[in-house]
């Protein structure tokens, strides 16, 4: 697997901090980790680099993972940019919403780093 | 998350009194409001636990730290509380320092109140709720 640059999206530091530790203790080699506190900044970011895996948090201020969703799909070429969910939310509405805006998986908090290497792994061997 | 066990406690034990409380709000059926509360060092402590460093965390990441378990509490909360997901919200977290406040929810509704130990120290945890069946009452 070759090394990721990943952007990690979360409100929380701390959150955004214990993501980018499951993905180094999953087995991830990551060869940059870039971080935004919402999904405005977020798209401000990925198209300033060459993202290969975006984790993010649904519930954000200003901008949430849902509408981050919707306006990456109209990024070019951000939109084929993989997307993990990483949320304590897990309603059915919601799953399925991030699904058809383009979400390839979901990992519901509190997670482990097993359930973020399977998702991973997953996601990246399509 | 934390790779630790807390055991419910009979009564608060801490002799000073939780200063950070972190608070979520739910909105649809139920609606309610969890806070947590703890002393900072321990809030500190669980910031350690969380991102797995030997030391206390400081003071910004115990507060983030505190706010995200309240957050997930919340969110298991209302996984078993709701009989569908899709009729509650939650807030994100607010996080209140301090030991002299109240709080007051607008709907009457239950309070429960438990106390847990978090290595040696208390942990408080509150829940106001009411369990609209229908949604009628969510705020905002």
């Amino acid at each position: 697997m070759k090394k990721l640059t990943v952007l990690i999206v979360d409100d929380s530091s701390v959150m955004r901090k214990i993501v980018e530790r499951s993905l180094r203790q999953a087995g991830v080699e990551l060869e940059k980790v870039i971080e935004a506190g919402n999904g405005a900044d977020a798209l401000i970011l990925v198209q300033d680099n060459a993202v290969d895996l975006i984790l993010t948090d649904v519930n954000m201020p200003k901008m949430d993972g849902i509408e981050f969703l919707r306006q990456l799909q109209a990024a070019d070429p951000a939109k084929n940019i993989p997307v993990l969910m990483i949320t304590t939310e897990g309603s059915e509405q919601r799953v399925m919403e991030a699904i058809s805006l383009g979400a390839r998986g979901y990992i519901r908090k509190p997670f482990s780093a097993d359930q973020v290497r399977q998702q991973v792994t997953q996601l990246l061997a399509v | 998350m934390l790779g630790v066990e807390v055991a419910r406690s009979p009564i608060d034990s801490g002799a000073e009194g939780p200063d950070l409380t972190a608070i979520v709000g739910l909105a649809g059926a139920p609606t309610g409001v969890l806070g947590i509360s703890c002393q900072e060092a321990s809030a500190a402590r669980i910031a350690a636990r969380m991102l797995g460093s030997e030391t206390p965390e400081s003071k910004e990441n115990a507060a983030d730290a505190l706010g995200e378990v309240c957050n997930m509490v919340a969110g298991s909360l209302k996984a078993g509380l709701s009989t569908s997901e899709d009729l509650c919200r939650l807030s994100a977290p607010t996080i209140i320092s301090g030991k002299d406040y109240r709080v007051r929810p607008i709907l009457n509704g239950e309070r429960h109140e438990i106390f847990l130990d978090f290595e040696g120290q208390p942990i408080k945890m509150t829940l106001e709720i009411h369990r609209a069946s229908n949604g009628a009452g969510a705020a905002g």
